[in-house]
């Protein structure tokens, strides 16, 4: 991967559906004439709760799918293919039947709950002993990469998917990504975006932390007393702007900057000065080579509770006004104009970071400001820049948006008036996408793993039906787990937490002087946080909504745990947590590479790791994996792997010299193509690991292995852990062995992938 | 309300706040927030509000009020002792 540091990065297409309209024209003209789309919620039942409110969204209607296609798609999928749809129309990017004209697109995706809603739906089936009969469906269109699937398969496409889940700014951590993956050299045109639908585990789980508002969110207003929970999608075609150029696109703006730093202040609360959002929009500025006092408009991530307002007041001070962390009350100039969008449509979570970048846009464009709602007494802070209704600024030329979230994960958007010319270098004009890059450039310089133990433990569903089975268990009463565990930090933590540590620290210990600032840290999970998303929904349906427990509930956001792992290691800088099926870890793995490539870091932290639960037993037996359907010898397990990579810039050392990934399927019968797709892209005469002999797809892999395979411990199926111990293996056997060894990543829900491993 | 027991809250706390300590280590003047006592912070607050709440029936609705009762298990343990049973009229 050679990275191009100078391309510039252009928007060509936009859409979205919000609770302000089916799209994002009709959304954005509600918005700037100051509308709210606050309601009392009737999706779900929030008798017990402390607040009633939210801005829900009308699903657009999907004429072109049959009844049954639309009863497979979840409610997050039906927010998300519009506004995928609106976006690829309006770069011009879709045929006459609605299809993209791209057969390879790579999606930069965010979301938290993903299709949390028939998660939900499983779990409370399984708590009340009901017959599993036709709940299949639910457990596994809940992952959120079952939406990306979706969206692929009626917008006709494949291609790598990385969805992050960093919580609330992770919609603009997905665009952000987007562009680095075109500056990385990595693809010339991405689709960018976030989706997220309101759910009751989500809702139930703001309103036990008391953070909603239970009259009207007023951001920025002294009053303040929380925020408004809404949902929506948006989505943004981003393209290197040669490409866009020799297609002819009509560029929408440039994506100059993107900055995304980690708060290690707390899991729940932003640093009081704001100085990790002021990195991030420093960042930002620096990559877009633009000075704070050429922005003009600010869309804030004032979510209206009293911290987080707080604190980005302090931020925007150090930023906007005279540069000083020292001193956060010195005035913004007033020309800076600034609004938080979410007394309109609600904070959309892993929409937010998406649908506010094209706020910002469009306000570039049409000179329009979306106004700040429900403002009385103004924060004094911004309390002469916050955007009235009805007002203007016709001569912008640049616009931030920024993103605060859970775990600290901060990230901040700078996008300029598009204009030709302007000094950058411009690559050479391509028509099509890069199908795919498969070369890769990374060196391990640190291995860590934790496995379970050996000997086997058996583990009960929570539905008798679904019967008691043997499973491979993480001993943490063993050292290193067991010293971890008295981190006051990780005393509410997931298990997964301790086994990311774990294998984490065994990594870093190859570096011993690696500074944290020089790191950042990449997480995949399948089922991430299970655990305590267990817990938390099951204590809703126990206790009721009103005992829902504040203490578990920030523990079920996907990048709890890499938020933990980031401050017990003290790593400010970028964060991602990646979901998906097995294939994540591969995604995990094309992230640090961009940002090796991007200079964004000098080392990368990649962690996989899966944790068990009873409902994970229930899930698998559902599935039909588990005795006696399961015919394979499956056996569910936990744990981590981790590894810390550099750039390589000399064929030695143990490398990563090749990865490829985005083959995605859906039918058992588009398997095989899949996996003849993706292993064409390496030589045909290297041994191929054997990976899936306790899976259905050992068949296939069977098939496509030569010469003499390797094959590995067998620690049980743990997903992107599983992913891990291989990569581990296979690095272990390329380095002793001094051999190249193919080890393909088989997602066991939709996506084949593959790594070549160089050692010598 | 009737008086609670120093055991019956340590328990509440230890339990509630997920705190690897033995409910013996905290004593009754023990500040339950920051670096020089148990160290909870304001999520551990939020919990013991909804633990207070399901098991004596007292709602806490003021972040003052919980500041001030909250400051250690003998202040906690004297306001809950001051409240009205639930359900009793104020």
């Amino acid at each position: 991967m050679v990275a191009h540091p100078q391309t510039r990065v252009v928007v060509t297409g936009m859409g979205a559906v919000t609770p302000l309209g089916f799209d994002f024209q009709t959304s954005w003209q509600r918005i700037v004439a100051g509308e709210s789309a606050a309601a009392p919620v009737t999706l779900f039942d929030v008798a017990g709760c402390r607040c009633k409110r939210a801005a829900s969204a009308q699903l657009p209607g999907l004429p072109d799918l049959t009844p049954k296609q639309l009863s497979r798609l979840s409610r997050a999928a039906r927010l998300a293919l519009p506004a995928a749809r609106e976006a690829l129309a309006q770069a011009g990017l879709l045929d006459e039947a609605g299809r993209s004209k791209f057969a390879w697109l790579p999606l930069s995706v965010s979301t938290t709950g993903g299709g949390m809603a028939w998660g939900e739906k499983f779990l409370r089936a399984m708590l009340a002993q009901q017959d599993n009969a036709g709940l299949y469906p639910y457990i596994v269109r809940y992952q959120a990469h079952h939406q990306i699937h979706d969206l692929q398969r009626h917008l006709g496409f494949r291609g790598p998917i990385t969805i992050i889940a960093n919580a609330c700014a992770s919609g603009a951590n997905a665009i952000g990504h987007g562009a680095d993956l075109i500056r990385a050299g990595a693809h010339d045109c991405v689709l960018a975006g976030g989706f997220e639908a309101l759910t009751e585990l989500i809702y139930v789980g703001f309103d036990c932390l008391q953070t909603m508002s239970p009259e009207r969110c007023c951001p920025f207003d002294l009053g303040r007393n929380g925020l408004m929970l809404g949902e929506a999608a948006a989505f943004a075609v981003l393209e290197s702007e040669s490409h866009a150029r020799a297609r002819g696109a009509h560029m929408l703006c440039e994506l100059a900057g993107y900055g995304h730093t980690t708060d290690l202040h707390h899991l729940t609360q932003p640093d009081p000065c704001g100085a990790p959002a002021v990195r991030a929009m420093r960042e930002a500025l620096a990559r877009a080579q633009c000075d704070a006092s050429e922005i003009s408009y600010v869309n804030a991530h004032g979510t209206g509770t009293l911290l987080n307002d707080a604190s980005e007041c302090a931020a925007f001070a150090t930023v906007f006004g005279n540069g000083d962390s020292a001193q956060p009350d010195s005035p913004i100039p007033k020309s800076i104009r600034i609004s938080s969008t979410k007394a309109a449509i609600g904070h959309t979570l892993g929409a937010a970071g998406s649908i506010e970048a094209l706020f910002v846009i469009a306000a570039l464009r049409s000179g329009h400001l979306p106004p700040n709602l429900n403002v009385r007494r103004p924060e004094p802070r911004v309390a002469t820049n916050l955007v009235a209704v009805g007002e203007s600024h016709p001569e912008m030329n640049a616009v931030l948006s920024m993103n605060l979230g859970f775990g600290g994960s901060n990230a901040a958007l700078v996008f300029k008036r598009y204009e030709e010319n302007v000094g950058h270098a411009s690559r050479l004009s391509v028509v099509a996408p890069n199908r795919h890059e498969a070369r890769s450039t990374l060196t391990i310089v640190g291995l860590g793993a934790v496995l379970p133990s050996e000997t086997p433990q058996r583990m009960k569903g929570l539905s008798v039906a679904s019967g008691e089975h043997t499973v491979f268990c993480v001993d943490q009463t063993r050292e290193p787990l067991a010293k971890l565990q008295n981190e006051m930090r990780v005393r509410r933590a997931s298990p997964i937490t301790l086994f990311m540590l774990g294998a984490a620290q065994q990594a870093m210990a190859a570096e011993p002087t690696l500074r944290p600032d020089r790191l950042g840290i990449v997480a995949a999970f399948n089922t991430g946080v299970v655990v305590p998303t267990r817990r938390f929904f099951e204590g809703i349906l126990k206790n009721g909504q009103r005992f829902a427990s504040p203490n578990v509930f920030p523990e079920t956001v996907f990048n709890s745990a890499t938020s933990h792992v980031a401050a017990i290691l003290g790593v400010g800088g970028p964060c991602y947590s990646l979901v998906s099926d097995d294939a994540a870890w591969v995604g995990a793995l094309r992230v640090a590479e961009v940002w090796l490539a991007n200079q964004l870091v000098e080392y990368a932290l990649v962690i996989g790791a899966t944790e068990l639960d009873p409902i994970s037993i229930d899930a698998y037996a559902v599935g039909g994996w588990l005795p006696p359907h399961g015919r394979t010898g499956f056996v569910p397990s936990e744990g981590a792997a981790a590894l810390l990579l550099q750039k390589s810039n000399v064929q030695q050392g143990v490398r990563i010299a090749q990865m490829a990934g985005g083959f995605t399927y859906r039918a058992r019968a588009e398997v095989r193509q899949a996996a003849q797709d993706c292993f064409a892209h390496f030589p045909a005469d290297i041994a191929v690991c054997h990976t899936a002999q306790h899976s259905w797809l050992g068949e296939i892999e069977r098939e496509m292995m030569k010469g003499t395979p390797a094959a590995f411990p067998y620690h049980g199926e743990a997903f992107t852990a599983s992913a891990a111990w291989n990569t581990v293996h296979a690095a272990e056997l390329a380095r002793n062995q001094r051999r190249e060894i193919l080890l393909p990543v088989w997602g066991l829900n939709g996506e084949s992938s593959a790594l070549l491993l160089a050692g010598g | 309300m009737a008086d609670i027991s120093l055991d019956e809250l340590k328990k509440l706390v230890v339990e509630n706040c997920i705190l690897r300590v033995q409910p013996g280590e905290i004593l009754e003047d023990t500040p339950l927030f920051g670096p020089k006592g148990v160290g909870l912070d304001s999520l551990d607050a939020l919990q013991l509000t909804v633990a207070i709440e399901k098991h004596y029936g007292i709602v806490i609705n003021d972040a003052e009020v919980a500041r001030q009762v909250m400051q250690s298990l003998g202040t906690l343990r004297r306001w809950l002792a001051q409240q009205p049973p639930p359900g009793a009229k104020q």
